[in-house]
Parts: C-alpha cells; sequence; structure tokens
C-alpha cells in the first residue's frame, strides 16, 4: 500500500492494483493521471457511496452499477476540467442525481433494507436484542421525511453539512435543520 | 462564568457540536457549558446515541467486491479516447427514443419555417416588383375572397406605406384588365386588414393560372398583374394589369 494525497486532500490508500494502473502517456503519476486518482477515490469512498444508494432504496446490483458510473462520471469529469475541488462531495452528489432518476424510472427496491450481520461470537441475547434495535431504527428512518432521510444517511457516511448541501442542493441550514429534526424524531421513537 | 456557561444550549447547537460543525470560539464555550450542566450533557450523550444507532445500521451494507470490474471499465474508458463532454454536449447523440424524434421535428420544424421565408414564390421576378399605385385592399379584393358567411364591409385599415400613395380607385378601373382571381391556395378567411397588394411582372403563362388562354408563341411575352398577398406572404390573388 502507498500513501498518496489525492486531488482535494484526501489521503487514500493506494492499493497494488491501482498502482499498477499505467496511463497511456506512460505516466505513473497518480496526483495527476485521473484514471488513477479516480481509481483511487473509487477504492476509498465505493462503500460509503453504495450504502448511501442502498440507503435511498435501489436494489443492491442497481445500486452497485450506479456508482460505478458515478466514478466514471468522476474520470471523465477529472480528465476533461483537471482537478477540482472536494471531490468526495462531487461523486455523492452524482450518484444522488443517478439514484433519483433511476428511482423516478423503476421505482424503489419492493424488499426490505439488507440486514446487518449479526456477532457470531457475542451473547444470543444482545445479539437479538441490537437486532430489534436495528429494525426499530430502519423502521423510524422509513417515516421520515424524504429529505431527512437523505441528510441523515450521508451524515451517517461522514459528509461535512457543508458537502450535503452541495450534494442535495440545498442550504447548509437546511441540512442542519433537517439532520435535528430527524434526530430528534428517532430519539423520540428509541424512548418508545 | 460567562452567561453562555450557565443558559442551557439548545438542541441545534449540541448536534452541531457533536458533528463538530461549530466555529472553534463557539464550540470551545460549549465544551465549557457542558463541562457544568448535566442534563446538556445528557441531551448530548442521547444524540450520540442516536448517531451511533444509524451508524450501526450501515455496518452490516458492503459492497460487492467491484473492483477490478471497476478498472476494467476505467481501462475500457480510457482507451475509448471518447471526446470531451465539454466540447460535444450542444450536439451530442440523444439518449433515448423520444429525444431522437425531438430533434428530428425540431429540425423539420426550422427547414420548413426556413422554406416558407426564404423560398421565392414561382414566376415573380423579384426585382421587377413594384409598389402598385392603388393600395386601398378593400375595392380590390373579389367578394370569392371574403368569408360568405358574413357580409362583406369596407376595410377601413390601410397599411401604413400605401396610405402615403395617390388616390387609388380611377387607376385601378383604367388599368385593371381582368377581375381578381383566386389563386388554388387562396383562404378565404384570409384577414383583409392584413393584405397587401404588390404589382409583378410575369410571364404571359401565367394567365393559364387563371384558365385563360395564351398564344404558344407569346408565352414568354412578359405582362403585369397585381397580386394580393395575405400577411404570411403568400399570394392569394391574381389580377392582370393593362
Amino acid at each position: 500500500m502507498q500513501r498518496i494525497l489525492a486531488a482535494d486532500g484526501l489521503s487514500l490508500e493506494a492499493p497494488e492494483s491501482v498502482l499498477e494502473l499505467e496511463s497511456p502517456n506512460g505516466s505513473r503519476d497518480a496526483e495527476t493521471d485521473p484514471r488513477r486518482i479516480a481509481a483511487l477515490i473509487f477504492e476509498q469512498q465505493r462503500a460509503p457511496v453504495y450504502r448511501y444508494l442502498v440507503s435511498l432504496g435501489l436494489r443492491p446490483a442497481v445500486a452497485s452499477e450506479m456508482a460505478q458510473e458515478a466514478f466514471l462520471r468522476l474520470y471523465r469529469h477529472l480528465r476533461s476540467k483537471g482537478r477540482g475541488e472536494n471531490l468526495r462531495g462531487w461523486v455523492f452528489r452524482v450518484a444522488h442525481n443517478l439514484a433519483v432518476n433511476e428511482l423516478k424510472r423503476r421505482g424503489p427496491a419492493d424488499t426490505e433494507p439488507p440486514e446487518t450481520e449479526a456477532d457470531p461470537g457475542g451473547d444470543p441475547e444482545q445479539a437479538l436484542l441490537r437486532k430489534e434495535r436495528i429494525r426499530r431504527m430502519q423502521t423510524a428512518i422509513r417515516e421520515l421525511p424524504r429529505r431527512q432521510q437523505e441528510c441523515l444517511h450521508l451524515r451517517a457516511e461522514g459528509l461535512r453539512y457543508r458537502e450535503i448541501a452541495d450534494v442535495l442542493g440545498i442550504g447548509v441550514s437546511s441540512v442542519a435543520e433537517s439532520v435535528q429534526r430527524a434526530m430528534e424524531t428517532l430519539a423520540r421513537s428509541c424512548h418508545e | 462564568m460567562s452567561n453562555f456557561d450557565r443558559k442551557c444550549v439548545g438542541d441545534g447547537v449540541l448536534l452541531r457540536a457533536l458533528d463538530q460543525e461549530l466555529a472553534p470560539r463557539q464550540a470551545r464555550l460549549v465544551n465549557l457549558h457542558l463541562d457544568h450542566c448535566e442534563s446538556c450533557r445528557a441531551r448530548m450523550e442521547a444524540m450520540r446515541r442516536v448517531t451511533s444507532q444509524v451508524g450501526e445500521l450501515k455496518e452490516g451494507v458492503l459492497p460487492p467486491d467491484d473492483v477490478r470490474a471497476f478498472l476494467a471499465r476505467l481501462e475500457w474508458e480510457a482507451a475509448s479516447k471518447q471526446p470531451e463532454l465539454s466540447k460535444t454536449r450542444w450536439f451530442a447523440t440523444p439518449r433515448t427514443l423520444w429525444q431522437q424524434a425531438a430533434w428530428c421535428g425540431a429540425v423539420m420544424l426550422l427547414i420548413l419555417v426556413g422554406v416558407r421565408i426564404w423560398a421565392p414564390h414561382p414566376h415573380t421576378t423579384v426585382s421587377q416588383i413594384t409598389r402598385p399605385p392603388l393600395m386601398t385592399v378593400a375595392p380590390l379584393v373579389p367578394k370569392q375572397l371574403v368569408a360568405s358567411t358574413r357580409p362583406a364591409k369596407p376595410v377601413r385599415r390601410v397599411h401604413r406605406w400605401v396610405k402615403k400613395q395617390a388616390p387609388p380607385a380611377a387607376v385601378a378601373s383604367e388599368e385593371a384588365a381582368t377581375p381578381f382571381f383566386p389563386l388554388p391556395f387562396s383562404d378565404a378567411a384570409l384577414p383583409l386588414d392584413q393584405a397587401s397588394v404588390i404589382r409583378v411582372e410575369l410571364p404571359r403563362s401565367a394567365l393559364e393560372w387563371t384558365g385563360l388562354p395564351v398564344e404558344e408563341n407569346r408565352r414568354e411575352e412578359r405582362i403585369r398583374a397585381d397580386l394580393v398577398l395575405g400577411a404570411d406572404g403568400l399570394a392569394r390573388a391574381i389580377r392582370f394589369v393593362r
């Protein structure tokens, strides 16, 4: 693994598979080759983007496809515009827009959201309680307004309010308000 | 102890403090307050608990191992050397069928409008078109051109450039060799206040349009005619003048 500072300050762990990529002009400079930057950001951000797309209601296979498409667009963007600011926010925004279009076209997945893995070595009673808690939380989140859900999921993926505002095309204060209301609702439902 | 230390912090500020979205000075004040206020600490702890529970939902959701697939797509994308998006955005190939149909329709419409505007009318020599000496439209237009359901009323409005001409009636009756004949594409509902009359030179063969006889050896001779033009520029009626 090699540590590389990408365009917007993201510190990326570059696996061998990515470092093997050679640009058409023979350059192996990860900081200037858009293909390598896109590959590195994909490596680091594919799980958060995928999780966000699944949380929006896309089927896992479609979410994976959409995530790849978003990173391919990032590559095209880097190729045409050079280095950009806040590439993580850029990818999330593209992925969000792709997901919204897809959901308009096909509708959300009918299946329940994927269940989290129980800790195999843990106390069965605790595992059961945890499972129940997660199920309740999933239900409570699904009942939130769409905007609050989006803000909450993006926040859970570690995006700053400014980045969330960019992804959703709203103001930072709206993000703060949406997150706060969502948290209040969830806190109430947790106590019930 | 400042006033801020004593006063409890709102949920919004607490949440922003939890998310590290406060300015450094404000964050310091909130932390100072939290050191002394048990109730605010409890509220913040509750928020932290909800946050971690939301985070738990994400733990089991793992993406498929698609790194190799993505790298292959990336390789293919780089090898295909597609033109830059920014340079082709205007005429990029539309992706769906209805988009293609809309593009075709728009282009066809543009072509039709262009042809309609710029195509010359048959048998008219543009350079030889002259303004007619008489320009009150109503007396020159035959009754066929007026909608039959409405009584023919004299039209008071006259084109501005026509109005400046000499009084028309006498010349019209002297010069006119034939009455007005409607042309095949004439429109009986043509609003007369939008019509205008122009004088043109045409080959004698144009008499055939109205069913008049033409001598074979004089077909190419030039004769003069008055054309009634609609606002769209199409000729609606013709009369021949001496």
